[in-house]
């Protein structure tokens, strides 16, 4: 069995870090060779850049790409006729989205990643599934968002799946209620993003009567809006059980760039990688490996990346590691959580840097 | 319609009324260039800043002042006499428009000082969200504008603070005879489309690139002093403003051989960081990330041998060949280089959009060369290493104080001071 697999069929979150690494190490540099062989622009890279040719003997001495570089540039490991299918990044039309090629093997993966994650939390079997989004996410074929993608593969481990918004994004009330008189006595999944599920749901039932108790909510998406509202994490889940009775609430970390990344959180309320990626804190100021408790920007590795050089990735998230092994709710590994975004830099010149039209 | 005025009241008013008061102004209340109280403004402006506690503490206005100090003043006197001939005199346009960056706080003053020397009455429209150095700045100019020894120098300069509005844009274009506009290529393609009544004139500033020449040898045979000074300088030069201003240098092109450029681009960038770590200049991580991303385009993008960094504040990607990298920009430190054995080997590269050249250790017979060989299609200045961000009234291969002015040709008018003939042609009447 190849390491990648060995690290598929582990129960998620049972490997004690070192262990974990050593495995995990193999595998990555295995998948450097096989990038630089495959993909001249990252062999180029890695030459311009200079990083040492021969296997790190770390996870940290790994090379890594910057995200944004996804952006910019189109970097493939296969054969353009081999691509299966393309991710794309959400993004404004003012800025440019990343774009990933996965060939149907790394598909395949993929999709059994999110599976061996996903059902860590659901256990085996589909579950009667809420989405907290509208069926009109899927209405424009022509540009298949991140979110649409995002929901069709949560879509995955629910069935009887209803769309809780309607196209105006308001909550579908009493068919909400039938829904729940059916499947709410059992354990049922409800999925969205993490603003959505804020501002579109449990807005709409507070004062309201309903039991959302036998729920597990799987959200993501971010903090950002919310902090805006100074909403932290332990508030979101503070309301939610004290409006609807919901308890089991689950965020997860990920990016398009990285498939099979999902760093799904522990009952603790910390964020853990699954048996197959590591997470790695850079301190911004020298770029080595932070300690413990020193917020850095977040480096994610995975063995999943085989069609495009995605295996080591510099993300623009801030971040900082709590420890491993140890974490309260007992699962093992690494454990750490997301601070936000890299505020982005604010520069100075007498040229375009505010342009005109732009605002005052 | 309304704008807000910042200068020299602040309150909202009509514009057709500030309008019209200005255009007056200039028919019926003219100035003379180099008018004895419009110089004795500027010359105590200047002396107010250098002493001003709060002002003089920050570099961009001391640099301002000092740009406009009386013996400068003095210096542009002189050059306007000159131009003054028995048949050619010169006059204020009359009334100049000025569209400063939103981002360079002092800018709006370095067009405002040769417009208002030249006579010219000014309205500037600044950002309705003024900086604290503009405030500083206007609060100054606001307390001597309201001096009585200062009355008659109504509308010499009047701010007002609008969002980019096309609707007040245009109502001033219309009667302005001279438009001076600084932003980047988009700022001026976008005023370009409010067109200039047909006798006024526009000076525009747009985007431009700035590099350094240095010359191997001769920075490997200068003393520790000197290598020292040249690392300061460049500090200067290239770091204020994070890198990002016209005239921040990006490209160093090293004239030698590949041996003495590698011994001497190792020196200088040393140096470079000790003086970086001694003044505690850092840049943030989302800079940090920014530099990081643009060495990963340009390492796929440009023909690039290596990307070498000394911490997160310097960043060089040395180039194979001499390729057009004008593009891709983030500031903050980032530096491309080039070794050539001679520096007609750069003329191909150069391009219209080129403003500044700094240089170090270059001969004058060489440099001479290089602007002949250019002939005027690119790099408006070339001056040393350390006075890139000086301001100088040729800028952009422009001569401000002159745009400030227009000619009259009257061959038949007397030299003031000399009674009786007109008419004095060739041979004398």
């Amino acid at each position: 069995m190849s390491a990648l697999e060995q690290l598929m069929e582990l129960p998620q979150y049972s490997l004690e870090a070192p262990r974990k690494q050593d495995l995990l190490l193999e595998g990555l540099n295995e998948l450097t060779g096989h990038h630089r062989r495959a993909c001249a622009a990252y062999d180029r890279i890695l030459k311009v850049m200079g990083w040492e040719k021969s296997p790190a003997s770390s996870l940290a001495g790994v090379p890594y790409l910057p995200v944004s570089l996804f952006k910019t540039n189109r970097l493939l490991s296969v054969a353009p006729d081999q691509v299966f299918k393309e991710l794309t990044s959400s993004g404004t039309t003012s800025q440019q989205v990343s774009r990933i090629y996965l060939d149907r093997e790394t598909a395949r993966l993929q999709a059994l990643a999110l599976s061996r994650i996903m059902t860590h939390v659901l256990g085996p079997h589909r579950l009667p599934m809420i989405i907290v989004d509208s069926d009109a996410l899927f209405q424009d074929r022509a540009s298949f968002s991140a979110r649409a993608a995002g929901v069709l593969g949560m879509m995955n481990f629910g069935r009887d799946h209803f769309f809780a918004l309607d196209q105006d994004m308001n909550l579908k009330l009493e068919e909400l209620r039938d829904v729940l008189a059916r499947h709410g006595q059992a354990p049922f999944l409800i999925f969205g993003f993490t603003f959505m599920v804020w501002r579109y749901l449990l807005g709409p039932l507070t004062d309201l009567d309903i039991d959302l108790s036998q729920g597990v909510l799987i959200h993501s998406g971010g903090w950002k809006k919310l902090a805006e509202e100074a909403v932290d994490n332990q508030e979101f889940k503070a309301r939610l059980r004290q409006v609807t009775g919901l308890r089991r609430v689950y965020n997860f970390y990920g990016m398009v760039e990285q498939v099979g990344s999902v760093f799904l959180e522990g009952e603790d309320g910390y964020l853990f990688a699954p048996n197959f990626a590591e997470v790695i804190i850079r301190d911004p100021r020298t770029w080595q490996e932070a300690p413990p408790g020193r917020p850095g920007v977040i480096q994610v590795l995975s063995l999943l990346p085989r069609s495009y050089p995605g295996h080591s990735l510099l993300t623009a998230d801030l971040g900082v590691l709590h420890g491993q092994d140890d974490a309260p709710c007992g699962r093992r590994g690494r454990y750490f959580s997301v601070l936000g975004r890299v505020a982005s830099a604010e520069l100075r010149g007498c040229s375009d840097v505010h342009a005109y039209g732009a605002g005052a | 319609m309304q704008v807000r005025t910042l200068l020299p009241d602040q309150g909202l008013r009509d514009l057709e009324e500030i309008l019209s008061e200005l255009t007056s102004l200039v028919r019926q209340f003219p100035l003379r260039p180099f008018d004895t109280l419009v110089m004795q403004f500027c010359a105590e402006l200047s002396s107010r800043l250098l002493s001003h506690p709060k002002a003089r503490r920050r570099p961009e206005i001391a640099a301002l002042a000092y740009w406009m100090r009386r013996s400068q003043i003095k210096r542009l006197h002189e050059r306007f006499q000159a131009w003054n001939r028995d048949d050619v005199r010169w006059f204020p346009r009359g009334l100049v428009f000025h569209l400063p960056p939103s981002n360079v706080d002092t800018i709006f003053l370095y067009s405002w000082v040769p417009a208002a020397l030249a006579g010219n009455r000014n309205l500037l429209r600044l950002s309705s969200r003024c900086s604290e150095t503009v405030t500083l700045l206007l609060e100054v100019l606001a307390e001597m504008l309201a001096r009585p020894e200062y009355t008659g120098l109504e509308g010499l300069i009047c701010c007002v603070g609008f969002g980019h509005d096309p609707q007040i844009t245009a109502a001033i274009t219309e009667r302005c005879d001279l438009r001076v506009v600084w932003g980047g290529d988009h700022t001026v393609a976008e005023l370009r489309r409010i067109p200039l009544p047909p006798l006024a004139r526009e000076l525009v500033f747009p985007d431009r690139f700035s590099f350094t020449a240095i010359g191997a040898d001769e920075y490997l045979e200068a003393d520790q002093e000197a290598q020292e000074r040249v690392a300061e300088d460049f500090w200067n030069d290239a770091y204020w403003f994070d890198q990002m201003a016209c005239s921040s240098p990006r490209l160093i092109i090293w004239r030698g051989s590949a041996p003495a450029a590698a011994r001497a681009s190792e020196q200088f960038f040393g140096r470079l960081h000790q003086v970086i770590l001694a003044r505690g200049y850092s840049v943030d991580t989302g800079l940090a990330l920014d530099k990081i991303s643009l060495a990963h385009r340009a390492a796929l993008d440009q023909p690039l041998d290596s990307v070498r960094c000394w911490g997160n504040e310097i960043m060089v990607l040395n180039l194979a060949r001499l390729v057009d990298i004008r593009a891709d920009r983030v500031g903050g430190g980032v530096f491309h280089q080039f070794v050539c054995a001679d520096l007609h080997e750069i003329l191909d590269f150069v391009q219209r959009r080129d403003q500044t050249l700094t240089y170090f250790g270059l001969g004058h017979v060489e440099l001479e060369k290089l602007v002949a060989g250019l002939n005027g299609r690119g790099i408006d200045r070339l001056v040393p290493i350390g006075q890139a961000l000086q301001f100088h009234d040729y800028w952009d291969g422009q001569d401000l104080l002159h745009e400030m002015l227009r000619a009259v040709y009257a061959p038949g008018i007397a030299r003031p001071g000399v009674c009786g003939h007109s008419g004095a042609g060739p041979g004398g009447g």
